[in-house]
């Protein structure tokens, strides 16, 4: 590996380059009209202009990034996350111009993207998927199956997307009703009304555990992230290490189950299975096959840089470390800095930064593309920095988040960083272990309390 | 409370009537304007050469009314790929005059010649590639005196 192009932007894009450039590898940023004075592309040994603004024409312009890598004489591209990140087509583009993509193989990007499939492969590897049922064709299979996995269900379309042809379903005199006019809508819709069941799982914990794989067949299971504090969008916000009140059984049944997930697709490179935890049970949701935005939480509590790790897997590296010497340490949280305005539904912002105070200290790691003076194009994810604390224990690390976030001021735009604060400080996040409908609740006791002040 | 009220509301009113002042001033060649009535007086003075005439030199489009000896409108032929540049043969040179639409090169991308056009016609005012330099998106390639 002589040189890797970063096809990303943002904090990220700087999160690859560093990991680079401690292993000695010079860089290529991309970058696009609108990114011009971004930090990524100052601090890469080369920059491209790949396009426009608009991602689709920049960031996502394939021809362009390839062109950029075979020019610069880039033999290897990293794709960060979002954008082309889990793209198979992509993937098999570097392939075919003799460029290493740092990631996993088309074939795994391919199978983990279509829900249908990644399901399937779970489901003969054993890990437990949400209980659900193929295709219904009456009233009375439906019956059954929810009989035997509980209410409530949920009625999906095969054919479905965007809530179109779905229903919940809570007691069994809905069932019937909720069948035939999920039916007909997504008849209606897509022209196919089959449909099948689900449980439902009603506010779930989401439960993730980080992979690393080499070409050998070495997998190394890096424990798990918490990311259970979600906007009504399901967009997380707050992310944790380790999960916080797990039983020592659900640990170990889910990193097992991980193991047998990563090699049942022959997986390799840096991955994260997403599961929903209920009690003591979990269930598959999907697989991420690329590095994730809240990967330094697991960084900050093993020791262990996963971006070089990446990098290392890809030019045929086995493994740097060992299960068996790898162990926990305290606990880490990491909060989103967005430029958003959670008062307005978390409207994502755009603008020029006036004043920009990061924090610092003991404990605090900041992973941003931030400076006095950048714009905040409004092209792109509205992510500004990401703040991690680490801490002995739990405790320590909120302490400490609250405070690293108490000395950050960015001003120009609206952001995360108040209502974080509310978030850090609210009793029932400090008990630990919210599940995903905490965020919006808390929402909805916030807008009470004011509502009831003004009165 | 009150004398606040009052103190903001003089801040408002002079503010009202300074802002178009200015607004009238920013836009005009004026280096000095003074207003001296009962109540108010104003007096702005213009300390750089005034703001139009620095900017319509720049400007790609200017304003009708400019000397004969300024230049005419140029046209920037930027890339619209990544990629390696490879002139025409013969090489264009300045001050050759170019028709619409001439192709004054390609950009080489993924094995894909991406043919390099000038838009307007004119003179060839500015070189700014060499041959087999790599381009990137919207890099000036050459620069076009318009209607030349």
């Amino acid at each position: 590996m002589k040189k890797v192009l970063i096809a990303n932007r943002g904090e990220i894009a700087l999160r690859v380059n560093r990991a680079c450039h401690e292993l000695d590898i010079p860089t290529v940023a991309v970058f696009s009209e609108a990114d011009r004075e971004s930090l990524h592309v100052k601090r890469a040994d080369e920059a491209f202009c790949v396009g426009p603004g608009p991602s689709a024409r920049s960031y996502l312009n394939i021809p362009n990034i390839i062109s950029a890598a075979l020019i610069s004489g880039a033999d290897a591209i990293h794709p960060g996350y979002g954008f082309l990140a889990e793209n198979a087509r992509f993937a098999e583009i570097c392939r075919d111009h003799g460029i290493t993509f740092i990631g996993p193989s088309p074939d795994a990007i391919r199978a983990m993207g279509d829900k249908a499939t990644a399901k399937r492969i779970m489901v003969d590897a054993h890990v437990p998927v949400t209980p659900g049922t193929d295709i219904v064709e009456s009233v009375e299979e439906a019956r059954a199956f929810a009989e035997s996995a509980g209410y409530p269900v949920l009625i999906k379309a095969t054919a479905g997307g965007g809530g179109k042809g779905m229903r919940a379903v809570h007691a069994p005199e809905d069932l019937e009703q909720a069948l035939n006019s999920a039916s007909s809508e997504a008849q209606a819709a897509f022209g196919d009304g089959r449909v099948y069941l689900e449980k439902l799982i009603l506010n779930p914990r989401h439960i993730e555990v980080q992979v690393l794989a080499d070409a050998y067949g070495g997998v190394l299971i890096l424990g798990e992230r918490d990311c259970s504090v979600q906007k009504p969008s399901h967009q997380k916000l707050i992310e944790e290490a380790p999960g916080p009140h797990l039983s020592g059984a659900f640990r170990s049944a889910l990193y097992e189950v991980a193991r047998e997930a990563v090699k049942a697709v022959r997986y390799v490179n840096a991955g994260t299975l997403e599961f929903l935890g209920e009690g003591e049970r979990f269930y598959f949701m999907e697989m991420n096959t690329r590095i994730q935005v809240e990967h330094p939480v697991t960084e900050e509590i093993f020791d262990i840089d996963l971006v070089k790790e990446q990098l290392r897997i890809a030019r045929g590296e086995p493994l740097s470390r060992r299960q068996q010497d790898l162990h926990a340490q305290g606990h880490a949280i990491e909060v989103r800095v967005n430029a958003e305005d959670p008062a307005n539904n978390f409207a994502p912002a755009a603008g020029t930064l006036k004043t920009v105070q990061l924090p610092g200290g003991p404990g605090i790691r900041v992973d941003t593309h931030l400076y006095e003076g950048a714009t905040v194009p409004p092209y792109y994810d509205s992510m500004l920095a990401k703040i991690v604390a680490r801490g002995a224990d739990r405790e320590e690390a909120i302490a400490r988040m609250v405070r690293a976030l108490r000395e950050t001021t960015i001003e120009g735009v609206k952001t995360t960083v108040p209502f974080c604060i509310e978030v850090l400080t609210d009793p029932e996040f400090i008990a630990g272990g919210v599940d995903i409908g905490y965020l919006p609740r808390f929402l909805v006791r916030e807008a009470r309390l004011e509502a009831a002040a003004v009165r | 409370m009150q004398s606040e009220d009052r103190a903001s509301d003089v801040h408002g009113e002079i503010e009202r009537l300074v802002r178009p002042l200015l607004q009238a001033f920013d836009d005009s060649d004026l280096t000095r304007l003074s207003v001296d009535e009962e109540e108010f007086g104003l007096e702005i003075v213009r300390r750089s050469r005034p703001r139009r005439a620095v900017e319509s030199a720049a400007a790609a489009e200017p304003a009708q009314q400019i000397p004969a000896a300024a230049r005419r409108p140029m046209d920037v032929v930027a890339a619209d790929v990544v990629g390696i540049f490879h002139g025409s043969r013969p090489e264009a040179v300045v001050g050759q005059q170019v028709a619409e639409s001439r192709e004054l090169g390609y950009v080489e991308a993924l094995g894909i010649r991406n043919p390099v056009r000038v838009g307007r016609a004119g003179a060839i005012a500015e070189i700014f590639v060499s041959e087999g330099e790599p381009v990137d998106y919207g890099q000036p390639l050459f620069g076009i005196e318009v209607g030349a």
